[in-house]
Parts: structure tokens; sequence; C-alpha cells
């Protein structure tokens, strides 16, 4: 059974290829986005005057969020986009008589993205950034940000999926995960560190799953998390992905009595 | 000229009442949508309040100037939200699904534009109108910089929403596929938030002139804060609207290559 989702990631992975062009933008587009909170940090840290806010200097800012762009090529899914054009088209009911389960499936068929997008950009962008940059990087560092990024794919596809069920519901989420998107990125640390929030919004920030996506691999590698607690944020992303995955299938068992031939 | 103007504002508010009427007939989704969307329209306040709480601001703009700008951003790209949904108008374009709407006697970028779009993202607006109003009565201004902040504003969402018919276009015509024109709008919803003067004068022109953001944010607050003589002014208002014509043509002209069926 594994060699038939393993097949279907090699279809997908040829079909995305076969975009590359488009693929490689969003990558690089990716990029952008910290660079223009660099310009924004830097003017805010020029204003200050002080070296460090919150704790941080202008240049672990710096690396924090190049090390953010990681985290979102990881985390980017279109689970979600290809379960709402399946519903709108009907094709989910075609895609439910295949001999694999479906949710493997899907899951099978997304993997294609972060995988072009770890290979493509990641990988070289992480090298590039250790040499830019000049932090110390240990193979404990590594891999504990390479266990982040797991957590990070896990929870930002579990959410991907639930979304892409809900749409069986909705007919289309589009709005509403993009929503969903915007705010994560901001209470996830996309948009400051979230060792600048209030001590109360930390407090309930840290409880989130939403700090997987591009808070925890980005402190891991600027080093504001310690090995130690490493494990503590680990243990609150196990319990978050399988709280996912508990909603994942009761919503996905609920949900799927609701397609017939024609969509739903 | 002025019939078939009417025309297409009738057929345009029709589409408009489809769409909504698509919407409403989930009622209960369309609730979570609104609130949902609402606490969107927090987010930016929320940003540039923990920034300002950590530091001394930005580039020596006062706290109520920063949230001047980032609502003004808010609002057109909740209204751009509102009115286009890129990666969709891709998808509607390949698949040929739009065919029967582009044949019919209306404009054909009006008709682009009748389609697609988030409309529970109306709550977003209203939330930013609310924003912005609250932000404005912390700014001092006399009511003609006022309606010169509301013009310059208008026609710098006119005109984006032009480039932005052109990119998406574009786009289906070297790509097929749309998916990271939402990235690209988020890069410019973001840079459209700060002051031009971040980016440096590489950014600013891009921003001015390419993807014309600024001219719907940063000038038309710069009006509020007085820091745009009338003939920047001017000049400013001239520029956007020579951008909106040529970015009309350009789509015009790709549109005119379009394949029925998506080609």
């Amino acid at each position: 059974m594994a060699n038939g989702y393993l097949a279907v990631f090699k279809i997908s992975f040829k079909e995305f290829l076969s975009y590359k062009s488009s693929a490689a933008l969003t990558a690089a587009l990716t990029l952008v986005y910290p660079l223009l909170l660099v310009f924004v940090w830097k003017a805010v840290y020029a204003s200050t005057g002080g070296a460090t806010i919150g704790g941080l200097t202008l240049n672990q800012m710096y690396v924090y969020f190049f090390f953010n762009v990681v985290g979102l090529l990881v985390a980017e899914s279109f689970i979600v986009w290809q379960m709402r054009d399946c519903v709108k088209e009907g094709c989910l009911a075609s895609d439910l008589a295949r001999p694999v389960a479906y949710p493997k499936f899907i899951f099978a068929t997304a993997l294609s993205q972060p995988v072009f997008n770890i290979v493509f950009a990641g990988i070289p962008l992480v090298a590039l950034l250790i040499v830019a940059t000049g932090i110390t990087v240990t193979p404990l560092t590594l891999a504990m940000f390479a266990l982040a990024l797991c957590v990070d794919y896990a929870i930002a596809n579990l959410f991907s999926f639930i979304f892409g069920t809900l749409t069986i519901y909705l007919t289309d989420v589009s709005g509403l995960f993009n929503a969903f998107l915007g705010m994560a990125t901001l209470l996830g640390g996309g948009v400051m560190p979230l060792l600048l929030f209030p001590a109360w919004a930390q407090h309930v920030l840290y409880l989130l799953p939403f700090q997987f996506i591009v808070f925890v691999p980005s402190a891991v590698m600027t080093g504001l998390i310690t090995a130690q607690a490493f494990l503590g944020f680990m243990a609150v992303g196990a319990a978050w992905i399988a709280a996912l995955l508990v909603v994942a299938w009761l919503l996905w068992k609920k949900a799927r009595v609701m397609i017939n031939a024609v969509g739903v | 000229m002025s019939e078939g103007f009417i025309r297409n504002v009738r057929v345009y508010l029709a589409l408009q009442k489809i769409q909504w009427k698509e919407q409403l007939s989930y009622r209960a989704s369309f609730v979570i949508y609104l609130v949902f969307f609402l606490l969107l329209a927090l987010q930016n306040f929320v940003a540039i309040t923990i920034i300002y709480g950590v530091s001394s601001g930005i580039l020596g703009w006062s706290y109520y100037q920063m949230l001047a700008l980032t609502s003004t951003a808010t609002l057109l790209f909740c209204i751009i939200v509102y009115t286009v949904d890129p990666n969709w108008l891709v998808e509607e374009l390949t698949k040929g699904s739009l065919d029967q709407h582009l044949a019919r006697p209306v404009n054909t970028q009006l008709a682009l534009l009748s389609r697609t779009g988030s409309k529970e993202v109306v709550s977003s607006v209203a939330g930013a109108i609310v924003i912005l109003a609250y932000t404005l009565l912390h700014l001092s201004f006399t009511p003609l910089e006022f309606a010169g902040f509301v013009l310059l504003f208008l026609t710098g969402l006119f005109t984006l929403l032009s480039v932005w018919l052109l990119i998406i276009v574009g786009s289906y015509h070297l790509f097929k596929k749309g998916g990271f024109l939402y990235t690209m709008q988020g890069i410019f919803q973001t840079s459209g938030q700060y002051p031009i003067g971040l980016f440096g004068i590489f950014g600013g022109l891009v921003l001015t002139l390419v993807f014309p953001v600024a001219l719907a944010t940063n000038y038309p607050v710069a009006v509020l804060t007085g820091q745009l003589s009338p003939a920047s002014y001017l000049g400013m208002l001239a520029l956007a609207i020579v951008i909106m014509v040529l970015a009309y043509k350009g789509t015009g002209e790709l549109m005119k290559r379009y394949v029925s069926g998506g080609g």
C-alpha cells in the first residue's frame, strides 16, 4: 500500500514540476516578505537608538526574519485549494473511489510542494543564511531546526486538511483560509518575534499552534530557544498534532457521507 | 457613451447581487466569515500598537500617523480582495468558465472583475473604516485636505485595480497558474502599510510606478499629515491616471489574445 502513496507522490511531484516557473516564482516571492520586515525593523531600531528591543539585537532580528522564510516554505500546503476545487467540480467522489484512503492520498499529493520548496529553495537558503549571517550552528541546532520544521509541516497541513474538509459544508473556504493565514502569521511570530508581545499575551501564544509555523523554527536558529526549552515546545507541538489529527479525523468521518457524484 | 456606462454599471450590480445571494444562501457560514474578517481588520492595529509599545516608532512617524497609513492600506486591500480573487480568476480563464460572461455586451474588464472576490470581507472593510475614523480623530487637518485624501485614495484604488488586473491576466497568459499572486498580494499589502521611505529609492519607485500601492496609501496619507505640496498632489493624481489608462490598455490588449475555452 505504501508503494501506492509513493506513486501518488511521484505523479504529483512531476505534475508540480510542469508548473515549475509558477512554483519557483512563489518560492522567490516568499523571500521578499522578510526583506520588507527587515527594512521596517531596521528603521525601528534606528529610531529607538538602543542596541536591543525586547532583548533582541538588530542582527538577531535579521536572522529571525530570514529563517521565517524556511518555516513558511515548509508550511505551504495546497491541500485546502485542491479539496476546494474538487468539491466545486465534483471530482471528490471519483477520488474516493480510488483504492487508497482519501486523506492519505491528498497528503501524499500535497507533499510535492514542500519537497520542491525544501530541495530548490529551503536547503540552498539555509546554507546561504548560515554563511551570510555568521551564526554559530551546531549539529544539535540543526537537529532541533529539522524537528521544528517537521512539526511545522504537520500542523500547517493538518489545518489545511481541516479547512479543506470544511469546504464540504461551506462550499468555498478561500477567504476564510486566507484570513486564518493572516491571523496565524501575526499570532505565530511572522510580523514580530513573540518575545515582543506583552507578557500576558506571550503566555497565551506559547500555548497556541501558530508559533510552530514560523516562530519556533526561526527562534531555534536565532538562539532564542535553548535545548531544554525546546523539549517543552515540542511537547506542546506534539499535543497540537494529536489534537488536530483527532479533529481532522472526526470532521472527515462526518463530512464524507455528504459527498455525492456531483460534489456536495 | 453614457448608455454604455449605465449598462455596464447595471450588469456589474446585477452580478454582484447574484454573488451576494450565493453567499447569503449559507447564512451561518457567512456570519462566521464576517466575525473572522472583522478580527482580521484588527491585525495591523495590534501589530503597530505593539511596535510603538516597544520602540520609539518608525522614521519619525507618530503612532496615529502610522495607524492612519496602516488602516488606509488595510481598507485598500480589503476592497481589492472584495473585488477580485487573483488565483480564482486565473483558474476561471484557464478553464474557460468565464466565456459566457465575456460574450455579454459589457466591458470585458468589468466582466473580469464581476465574477470572483470574497464578499464576506465587507466586515473587514467596515472594521478598517472604523479604525481609520478613530485614527483621523487624533490627527488635525482641514476639510480640503480630507477631500484631497479621499480623491487620491479613490484614484489610487482604481489605478491599483487596473494594474492588478493586468498582472492577473498576464499571469494567465504566462503561467496558466495564479497561486503565487496571493503571495504577491500579501507583499504589496505589507509594503503599503509602512512609509515608502523605508524601502529606498528603488523600492519607492516600484511602489509608485510599477505596482503603485503608494499612490493609494502613502501619498493620500501624506495629504492629511501636510507632507505633500499642492503641486506634488496634482502630479501624483496625474501619474495615477496615466498608470490606470496604461494598465487598462495593456489588459485590453492581453484579453484580445484570450482564446475561448481557455486556450
